[in-house]
């Protein structure tokens, strides 16, 4: 279809055209990346394929300080003369060893079954008390499995690099060359390897704080660690994709909470996104306005609920807006209301109020990162569409917009997965409330992070928490993806068309 | 490749838990090889730590000063941690070994507390404890026919009143508090209806039972037969009476005692210092009114006992001195000083039933009264799932969404939100 | 041309009322706290609006008072852990998006991947993990862990950071190079230099999140009273027992956190817009 034959489209044929278009998009999209999936598969295996042959290879044609590397680490180095870098290859190897007798081996063994003893009691004759017979704790044990496997990852990078080195190490000595100093391989991490040197405590931090015990979290999912089953007293243990079930297909209180909460959550998050969005730039453009006074001075007022910490403004809000906070007393005093107002009590205002709240945050955030780009667009636009007869609304919608969309598509998608997972606004304003019969731990306005949150908390749910987390990354990840996609695929349609 | 980033993660790695491997297997993978060593050499340092509320720490210090006293056997170095006791449950079980080894708790979190293994059984002078405390408070410490905590106190809500407001025969029943006319702007009886453990209320008063008749099995809840229909009709009416605030929490409550826009409000000893000072010479307690039902009859408000209970942490190094301390914390003595000092109501029978030292204390008198209607707060985990279906229930009443029409359907729904399974 | 002129007077009216209108509603909720912060009388819900009498006990109390809250010992807390913390940060962020912008390796495109994956999980999922990590290297409830909670992840965040190094022209650097210089010494002098906008912009950031993170700050402290934070204490002032006597306390002490970060907000803007929009528009 032209350009023409849509113009010429009555809106209500427009509306359906436009859904059927993005629907097409989202499928192509997600066709696109399954395909794409067994290619990726097989390049990866090629890689890896290529590494492990090369290796041997290297054994095989290797001479016999090489082949000695692969059982102690660093000979090759060391008895070529690089001594230092030897020994290092070589106490790695040293403590790691120690380390899988002492503990590691029995860590991760300990994966198989997550414990199987529980605590029980004795009774002691000679003090007249039971005592505690401590049992497994299946949660450390997942947690120091999951530790022991990332070393075990670890130390076989060590191992390659280890080879590669002692490789390298025979090839320069073949060619007659002068091995590097360990003084020079230093050097080296200051130039051209200088991203190892800038990468490695960044790299240690986020394996230590956000891979490891997401990994933990992830295999948590796959547990029935529930309010019936936390260590120390109790043990759990692996059930697959039971908590998927549960959760999605079971007519189970669990599930009837939460696909509603989902479809709340993405309502939300078009809402929170959209209008902040559009209100935002709307914002801007009043006092980007030629001919508005004091543009600092609005700028700044705007800005001011920005710098104040969220919880703050969210709890003065929530009191705010109580039934017998201010406004309601206000409303009162001013004789417009009989019966408070149920803001934050009734299901249906609390996810209006919680949305409104919202824009009271969100607005300033993109008033300020859309004034800039507003400055930039080209004045003539304005002037051509004006003599051509634009209504101010035509000339927002086919100008302003599409010039800011172009530049801040990346942050729109950031805002919407960040409201996908807006923690604050929800828990700190209405804490998921008000309390509904239909749900499971959980009120109207709980998104599905603050019931995962509740879950932890409250219930101690963790195995269906962490489940709600893998769905939560689903859903961000489709998203994302559909969305890059789209972009991409919107500029090609430009040029076809 | 990769040498600096490899080699120096695994060996940070390494080095790291080969330090932290010792602590590692203390309480992770070797099973039932490291049980607790339970000494009572004399002469040795007993290290305890001891959990109570930022506002009991300098009580509980005198106390501990006092125990070491007497225990002139061991030498004691006692420390101190705030963990209030609504939030104990949720601190000892993030890590059992780190936490206190007594600690105080709320009765309501005693089932998963013990469930998950953050309790030590108590068997050390058994029968005594629980010859010395009333029945109640050790079915609220008990867990399966074994005893886990120490009582310490009762807890349970009744009513204050305004004496220049209301008079004593005013407060035998609700609809003589309500029909009383005080002026527009005064509420006459404040209440929070949209928390189950002030709204269960209505409901013991006719006679419903929350999981059966011991308040133990999960599967029973009879709020939707024809007394609890009763029940909700009357709430029903409460909330259409203009002298009725149906969403006092305490903060509502103290106000409305401060400025004299409220008559009478159903809360607890926590807040009988602060109401007190508020009505000075008009302050007054007594247990919740009567109410009549719309089948005619009259009945008395029932209400849900919590207990404040003192636990020995299951991990600890030293359970013979810990079970001491938590004793000690909790004898006749101790419970007097609470008493006294933060108007605590004693589970000791000597105590509890001494009338006269009681009514020194107008908020705990009035506790007393009100205990013998109550019933023992369930600490199944199930009772999880009550919480949320009655704040629901109760916005519901407050906004006009549940009428006598759908009153018995919305029953329906709470009591079966109550009694839902996850899967 | 009159009534155009007109019109145009009209719409700047229209424009002005709105925009005061909005100012009120963006202003109030701060007023209201801060009128609150001043008030005499105890007690969140008040069956009025204004103040009866005012005066700056509440803040006076906030300070002196240690018997429930230890409001100084905990500001000073967090401004300890805030200012490690967004050091380190700084570092890590400006690392690896320098790294990511101007360095090539084998394994770039997956990392930046992997970073972006690992951003979408919900954080607060794993922090019983992170409590267990902690306390095997010996340091939980301590502030160095709380510091290192914070910052210790932030080499994820380097998106914004990258898009602005990306916009630096790299004539610079290769001019460097020619001279003879190493990448260490591009990046400390001449990339670094060059920078201030993002670094005031990370450093504002990260600056501020210990102000207001409330989940991490307790599942690490505990029972540890002595090292809570700020945002620790102020939520604890609206719980179910202290609200009613520490309301007007909590509003002064968010008046008072709030202070500097709004200063330092405002003063700071324009580096935040160039942050955000990697520098390509001026604020």
């Amino acid at each position: 279809m032209s350009q023409i034959d849509y113009l010429m489209m009555p809106w209500y044929k427009k509306i359906p055209y436009r859904i059927y278009i993005g629907i097409k998009g989202i499928v192509l999209g997600l066709i696109a990346f399954i395909i794409a999936i067994p290619k990726r598969t097989v390049k990866i295996c090629k890689t890896i394929g290529g590494g492990v042959l090369s290796y041997f290879r290297a054994f095989r044609y290797g001479d016999i300080k090489t082949k000695l590397s692969f059982i102690i680490m660093g000979a090759s180095n060391a008895l070529r003369g690089q001594i230092i870098k030897g020994i290092l290859f070589l106490i790695g190897e040293i403590a790691f060893i120690i380390y899988m007798v002492k503990v590691g081996v029995s860590q991760i063994l300990g994966l198989r079954h997550l414990g199987l003893v529980e605590q029980g009691w004795t009774f002691d004759e000679e003090l007249g008390i039971d005592i505690l017979a401590e049992g497994d704790n299946s949660m450390l044990i997942l947690l120091y499995g999951v530790f022991a496997m990332f070393i075990v990852i670890g130390f076989i990078l060590l191992y390659i690099s280890n080879i590669r080195a002692a490789v390298t190490a025979e090839e320069i000595e073949a060619s007659g060359k002068k091995l590097p100093t360990f003084a020079k391989d230093i050097k080296d991490y200051f130039d051209g390897k200088f991203y190892k040197t800038l990468l490695t405590m960044p790299i240690i931090g986020v394996l230590m704080f956000t891979i490891i015990p997401l990994v933990y979290m992830i295999l948590i999912a796959f547990t029935n660690y529930d309010n019936m089953h936390q260590p120390p007293g109790k043990l759990f243990t692996w059930i697959g994709f039971g908590n998927f079930k549960t959760m999605l297909v079971s007519n189970g209180l669990i599930s009837s909470t939460f696909w509603p909460i989902l479809g709340w959550t993405l309502i939300w998050a078009v809402f929170a996104t959209g209008l902040n969005y559009i209100l935002g730039i709307l914002l801007a453009m009043m006092i980007n306005k030629k001919g508005i006074k004091y543009k600092p001075l609005w700028r700044t007022i705007f800005i001011t609920s920005m710098a104040i910490p969220q919880f703050v403004s969210l709890l003065v809000m929530k009191n705010m807006l109580n039934a017998e906070g201010p406004i309601n007393v206000l409303l009162k005093n001013w004789g417009l209301i009989e019966r408070s107002l149920p803001f934050l009590t009734d299901g249906n205002w609390a996810r209006v109020v919680v949305i409104v709240v919202n824009l009271w945050i969100g607005i300033p955030y993109s008033m300020l990162i859309t004034s800039g780009i507003l400055m930039n667009i080209p004045d003539y636009l304005y002037e051509s569409a004006k003599i051509d007869g634009a209504s101010p609304v035509r000339m927002f919608r086919h100008i302003t917009l599409p010039y800011v969309l172009f530049v801040t598509t990346p942050y729109l998608i950031t805002q919407f997965i960040g409201n996908i997972n807006n923690f604050n606004v929800i828990y700190f304003l209405t804490g998921g409330g008000p309390s509904t019969l239909e749900y499971y731990q959980a009120g109207k306005t709980d998104l599905l992070v603050t019931w995962l949150y509740k879950l932890t908390v409250n219930s101690k749910d963790y195995c269906y928490a962490s489940t709600i987390g893998i769905l939560v990354f689903v859903l961000s990840a489709v998203f994302s993806l559909i969305a890059f996609r789209r972009s991409s695929a919107y500029k090609n349609e430009e040029v076809f068309q | 490749m990769k040498k600096l980033i490899a080699s120096a993660l695994s060996l940070t790695l390494a080095l790291s838990l080969l330090v932290g491997c010792g602590k590692m297997d203390d309480n992770g993978s070797s099973a039932g090889s490291s049980s607790p060593s339970p000494s009572s050499k004399s002469g040795e340092t007993i290290s305890l730590k001891v959990w109570g509320a930022q506002e009991d720490q300098e009580m509980l210090k005198d106390m501990v000063e006092k125990f070491k006293e007497t225990h002139k056997d061991n030498t004691y170095d006692i420390t101190f941690g705030v963990v209030s006791e609504s939030e104990a449950k949720d601190e000892v079980l993030k890590d059992v070994s780190e936490a206190a080894d007594v600690f105080a708790l709320a009765s309501d979190q005693i089932a998963e507390l013990q469930s998950a293994g953050g309790l030590y059984r108590v068997t050390k002078n058994k029968e005594e404890i629980i010859a010395n405390n009333t029945e109640a408070s050790i079915e609220a410490a008990t867990v399966d026919g074994e005893l886990y905590a120490y009582p310490s106190s009762s807890d349970t809500y009744f009513m204050f009143y305004d004496k220049s407001k209301l008079s004593e025969e005013d407060v035998e029943s609700l609809d003589t508090i309500l029909a009383k006319d005080l002026g527009d702007d005064v509420i006459n009886f404040g209440f929070d209806i949209a928390n189950g453990w002030y709204q269960s209320s209505f409901f013991f008063a006719t006679g419903c039972k929350l999981f059966g008749d011991h308040g133990t099995d999960p599967t029973h809840c009879d709020f939707n037969n024809e007394k609890g229909v009763l029940a909700g009709e009357y709430m029903i009416d409460l909330v259409n009476n203009k002298k009725f605030a149906g969403n006092y929490k305490d903060d509502q409550i103290k106000s409305g005692f401060e400025t004299g826009t409220l008559a009478a409000a159903v809360t607890g000893t926590w807040n009988a210092a602060d109401i007190q000072g508020y009505l000075g010479d008009n302050y007054a307690a007594t247990k919740l009114p009567t109410i009549k039902l719309s089948d005619g009859s009259t009945v008395q408000m029932g209400g849900m006992a919590n207990f404040k209970l003192y636990g020995v942490n299951a991990q600890t190094k030293h359970p013979v001195e810990a079970m001491e301390l938590a004793e000690w914390l909790t004898n006749k003595d101790n419970q007097r000083v609470r008493f006294a000092m933060r108007s605590f109501a004693p589970t000791n029978r000597e105590l509890a039933n001494d009338a006269e030292a009681l009514s020194a204390d107008i908020a705990v008198s009035a506790l007393a009264k009100q205990a013998v209607f109550s019933t023992v707060q369930t600490s199944i985990p199930q009772v999880g799932n009550f919480w949320d279906p009655a704040e629901a229930f109760g916005n519901g009443l407050l906004d006009g969404s549940i009428t006598k029409d759908n009153l018995k359907e919305k029953l329906d729904t709470f009591v079966e939100a109550v009694l839902a399974t996850l899967s | 041309m009159k009534s155009m002129k007109k019109s145009k007077r009209f719409n700047n009216g229209l424009v002005y009322t709105i925009l005061i209108v909005l100012s009120v509603i963006w202003i109030l909720p701060i007023l209201w706290i801060i009128m609150i912060s001043f008030r005499a009388e105890q007690g969140a819900f008040k069956p009025y609006f204004f103040p009866k009498a005012l005066s700056l006990d509440n803040y006076i109390r906030l300070f002196s008072d240690t018997q429930q809250f230890y409001f100084f010992r905990w500001f000073l807390n967090t401004l300890f852990v805030a200012i490690c913390s967004c050091i380190i940060s700084t570092f890590f962020t400006l690392s690896v998006s320098y790294v990511m912008s101007r360095l090539r390796f084998r394994l770039r495109k997956p990392f930046m991947n992997i970073a972006l994956i690992l951003g979408m999980f919900p954080g607060f999922m794993s922090m019983i993990a992170i409590y267990y990590i902690l306390k095997g290297f010996g340091i939980s409830q301590s502030l160095l862990a709380l510091i290192l909670v914070y910052s210790g992840a932030s080499g994820l965040g380097f998106y914004i950071a990258k898009g602005f190094f990306d916009t630096l022209p790299r004539a610079l650097d290769e001019a460097a190079y020619l001279d003879g210089a190493t990448k260490s010494q591009v990046f400390w002098k001449i990339t670094i230099p060059l920078s201030k906008p993002i670094i005031i912009y990370t450093v504002l950031t990260t600056f501020i999140a210990p102000w207001m993170d409330y989940i991490f700050a307790s599942v690490i402290m505990g029972d540890n009273y002595d090292n809570y934070t700020v945002a620790l204490g102020l939520f604890k002032m609206l719980e179910r027992e202290f609200i009613h006597q520490y309301f007007t306390q909590f509003a002064a002490g968010a008046v008072i956190i709030s202070i500097p970060i709004s200063i330092l907000f405002i003063s700071m803007q324009r580096f935040y817009v160039e942050g955000v929009t990697g520098g390509s528009v001026k604020g």
